[in-house]
């Protein structure tokens, strides 16, 4: 036993103490995320903001039920009911990622930087290191679980049972568990961090979306998802325990399984091989560019894939949308449709919405990788070529420029594709284009942002992520709990016009245009004049 | 080819470069030695325009080597010292990526190379040991067309086969009107192949020039063996260390007396007697530690 796990308590410790900042961060950032709603949700529907009734065929709409999960209690739609309804998938996605970091930093990365090698040679046990990992993680988890509860107790609303806080802990931390299994697991089959890091990410969305389409056709999907299954606990409505154990279970299985191929591979390779390769550079990178585009090219497409699903299950519920929508003249009446547009164009504004901050992720990725290449030492390797620090800034500019407008054609025509095969009158692939295209002056402009702080604050690229998530936050809850405008307005999605129901304005993206290109030419002064980053 | 001087640079509170010159002419091999963290790496990454220094000027080709990088590069080689390449390319594609960057592309040159310096340019850089990544950057430096080449520790991973490949090239530049700055560890290596040497410590070029001046202005050790006892040598003020040993009476003085000493001893009656030169390695153990003590 000794030769496994020797040392494992001394490590425990010492990831615990070197992580603290990280993970403490996360608490605080997840429960004031999740608690800080809990009283937004009760101003809007105690002081009768909105209708109890209409929230709830709101809910109902399938493309809500796509987005967030099925409505429970709806007889008695209490502010619980309505905040787990809304809040919970939401949730689980967020601790589902933190998981994913902690886990990845602290295997496959220590393996990648050569750290772990330092660690092997000394006295401790070969499965120390992932030991001290589930530890580190089964606290993290732990502690979430027990903070959440505590101050969804303390600030708990109409219908917020005990025992509903308990499940609700209890379902972020077993789901968070989850996650971290099994990305334990398959960082173990990756070759190296990044590709562990990708898959580990593509799961979390695979099960969303078998969530998502589960939840609107077949529950039976839904129920395959941990992502799903957590959703059964019907919290605050009937607070059922049972889905905890299978999912409990399953993440016994995986870390079982990632334990036998710990044992299986060696230090510093994945179980997929590692194939030769070219013994000749393509013609085409023979530049900034080229190379560029080589480094990110299989992110790229793996995304472009991940937004082509996205839209496609949005897509798919058109039909079921425009059924609900026109059988029901009440609903038609409570969430005040226009009259003049057709119930799937007044939906599609929402989903462009989410679809365009969707893709600004990989986008910021894209952008962000000119920082990935300076803190490795990447960098300094091509300006001691013949090539220039602007040149290097501005291959990642185009190509994220480029790819933005792949992103946002495939958003389109993922929606209008599966959505005209599901319903007649889906509007004009010409008028999902024009939608989505309104949204790239403001994806570019918070790319914008970040090349002013790759330009000026080395190293310190993350803050956009900060500000990315605020977005999220103000566009997406902040439309439904009416937050105030302005809100939405220090955002550059803010300003992006509703179309079809609003008109395009010129004056915006010419304004928003401007903005992006004053926000480059400073970054790039700012990266021109500065010293790279040496190790 | 390469003009710097009066170079400063600090990271925050840390000076890493204070006042360094440096010259190297067409044809020269300039050893650049000192102790670790004395600031070779960072005066080379001046030299290559990555970071700009906060004082002094650098010249390379006659042209500001932060302004004119890319034109200067067009003509440079640099090999760091710590080859840290992308994990996701073959070394094959790394090499024509920078000889293409530098229109350089040679064909038979590289593939000469790679053949001399056993690499196996299909495998990804990620698999690659430490000496095979450096042996990458070697390749891509040597196959360039370069009047410059500016080495940062590069035989620092190589097995002792590969060094000899190493130093062979390196001599060929020089026969060909190259310029090589070269810092390194392996003094041995330097004595070899540098004609001048620029030795740094702490951000400050302590002593520059040929390998046979500088020997010249240190000290020989002498051992010597005498019928007659010795006397009063050691309260002269050019002997050093003096001590009495069981091969004879050693001391050392600095070069430049040397005659005077061998006439002081003849009427003992010399029967045994040894200069030994310094080697490099006591040359710069002097100055890596006495004179940072002195300082
Ligand atoms: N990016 C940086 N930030 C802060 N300090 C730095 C940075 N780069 C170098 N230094 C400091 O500058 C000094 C000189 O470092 P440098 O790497 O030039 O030394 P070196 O002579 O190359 O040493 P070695 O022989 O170990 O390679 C050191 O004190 C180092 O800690
Ligand atoms: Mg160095």
């Amino acid at each position: 036993m000794n030769k496994y796990i020797a040392k494992t308590r001394i490590l425990f410790l010492n990831m615990l103490r070197r992580d603290r900042l990280v993970w403490s961060l996360w608490i605080v950032a997840v429960v004031g995320f999740i608690v800080g709603l809990v009283p937004v949700f009760d101003n809007l529907l105690l002081a009768g903001e909105m209708d109890r009734l209409a929230m709830v065929e709101m809910m109902k709409n399938p493309a809500m039920i796509a987005l967030v999960g099925p409505v429970y209690g709806e007889a008695d739609y209490t502010l619980g009911a309505a905040f787990a309804n809304y809040m919970l998938v939401f949730s689980l996605l967020i601790v589902g990622v933190m998981n994913v970091f902690l886990v990845t930093r602290h295997t496959r990365l220590e393996e990648d930087t050569g750290r772990m090698e330092l660690l092997r040679a000394l006295p401790v046990g070969r499965h120390a290191n992932l030991m001290a990992t589930a530890l580190l993680t089964l606290s993290v988890n732990v502690l979430l679980a027990v903070i959440l509860t505590v101050f969804l107790y303390l600030f708990r609303g109409q219908g917020m049972s005990m025992e509903g806080c308990v499940l609700f802990g209890v379902s972020m931390g077993v789901i968070g568990i989850f996650f971290a299994a099994t990305t334990a697991f398959l960082s173990q089959i990756a070759s190296n961090n990044r590709s562990a890091l990708s898959m580990s990410i593509l799961l979390l969305l695979i099960l969303y979306v078998m969530r998502a389409v589960g939840d609107v056709w077949h529950e039976s999907l839904a129920l395959i998802s941990p992502l799903g299954l957590i959703l059964r606990t019907k919290i605050f409505v009937q607070d059922s325990w049972w889905p905890v154990l299978p999912i409990v279970a399953l993440s016994l299985v995986f870390a079982g399984l990632t334990l036998f191929l710990s044992d299986k591979r060696d230090m510093g390779s994945g179980l997929l091989p590692e194939k030769a390769g070219r013994e000749h550079g393509a013609t085409w990178l023979s530049g900034p560019f080229g190379l560029a585009f080589k480094l990110t090219k299989n992110t790229i497409i793996l995304w472009g894939v991940v937004i082509f699903m996205l839209a496609a299950m949005y897509g798919s519920v058109f039909g079921e949308l425009d059924a609900y929508l026109s059988s029901n003249a009440t609903i038609q009446a409570m969430i005040a449709m226009d009259p003049r547009f057709t119930p799937v164009e007044q939906f599609m504004v929402l989903l462009m919405m989410v679809m365009s901050i969707i893709s600004t992720v990989p986008i910021l990725a894209l952008v962000n990788r000119i920082s990935h290449e300076e803190k490795n030492g990447f960098l300094e390797l091509m300006l001691c070529q013949p090539v220039s620090k602007t040149s290097m800034i501005s291959s990642y500019l185009v190509l994220t420029l480029v790819t933005s407008v792949c992103y946002q054609f495939i958003a389109a025509f993922g929606l209008w594709s599966v959505g005209s095969m599901v319903l007649e009158t889906t509007p004009t692939l010409t008028s999902f284009i024009v939608s989505a295209f309104l949204y790239l002056p403001a994806i570019w402009v918070i790319a914008g942002m970040l090349i002013v702080i790759i330009g000026f604050l080395p190293g310190k690229s993350a803050i956009i992520y900060y500000y990315l998530g605020y977005a999220i936050v103000v566009n997406y809850i902040g439309r439904l709990i009416k937050m105030p405008e302005w809100t939405r307005k220090l955002t550059s999605y803010g300003y992006i016009p509703q179309y079809p129901l609003e008109e395009i304005s010129l004056s915006v993206h010419v304004g928003l245009l401007a903005l992006f290109v004053l926000l480059c030419a400073v970054g790039f002064y700012g990266f021109r004049k500065r010293d790279i980053l040496t190790k | 080819m390469l003009q710097a001087t009066n170079i400063h640079k600090n990271f925050g509170k840390v000076t890493a470069l204070d006042g360094v010159d440096l010259t190297l002419n067409e044809g020269e091999i300039l050893g650049f030695i000192g102790p670790n963290g004395a600031g070779k790496t960072t005066m080379m990454r001046i030299i290559m325009g990555v970071l700009q220094a906060d004082q002094g000027e650098t010249k390379v080709f006659g042209l500001d080597s932060w302004q004119n990088a890319v034109e200067i590069h067009q003509k440079v080689a640099y090999v760091p010292g710590d080859v840290n390449l992308w994990p996701n390319l073959t070394g094959g594609e790394v090499i024509d990526l920078f000889l293409r960057l530098k229109d350089a592309h040679q064909k038979n040159q590289k593939q000469q190379l790679i053949e001399q310096f056993e690499l196996d340019p299909t495998k990804k850089c990620r698999t690659y040991s430490k000496g095979n990544r450096q042996k990458v950057a070697l390749v891509a430096a040597f196959a360039s067309d370069a009047d410059l080449y500016v080495l940062d520790e590069p035989t620092s991973g190589l097995d002792p086969l590969m060094e000899k490949v190493f130093q062979a090239k390196v001599l060929k530049l020089a026969e060909a009107g190259k310029s090589v700055l070269l810092s390194s560890h392996i003094l041995s290596e330097v004595e070899k192949l540098c004609n001048k040497v620029s030795i740094i410590r702490e951000g400050k070029i302590i002593e520059t020039g040929t390998l046979s001046e500088m020997k010249h202005l240190t000290r020989m050790q002498v051992i010597v063996k005498t019928q007659k006892k010795l006397k009063g040598l050691h309260e002269s003020p050019y002997i050093h260390d003096y001590r009495e040993t069981s091969k004879g009476t050693s001391f050392s003085i600095n070069s430049e007396y040397i005659g005077d000493i061998v006439a002081y001893l003849t009427p003992f009656g010399i029967t045994d007697l040894q200069c030994l030169p310094p080697t490099l390695e006591e040359l710069f153990m002097s100055h890596y530690s006495e004179r940072g003590q002195s300082e």
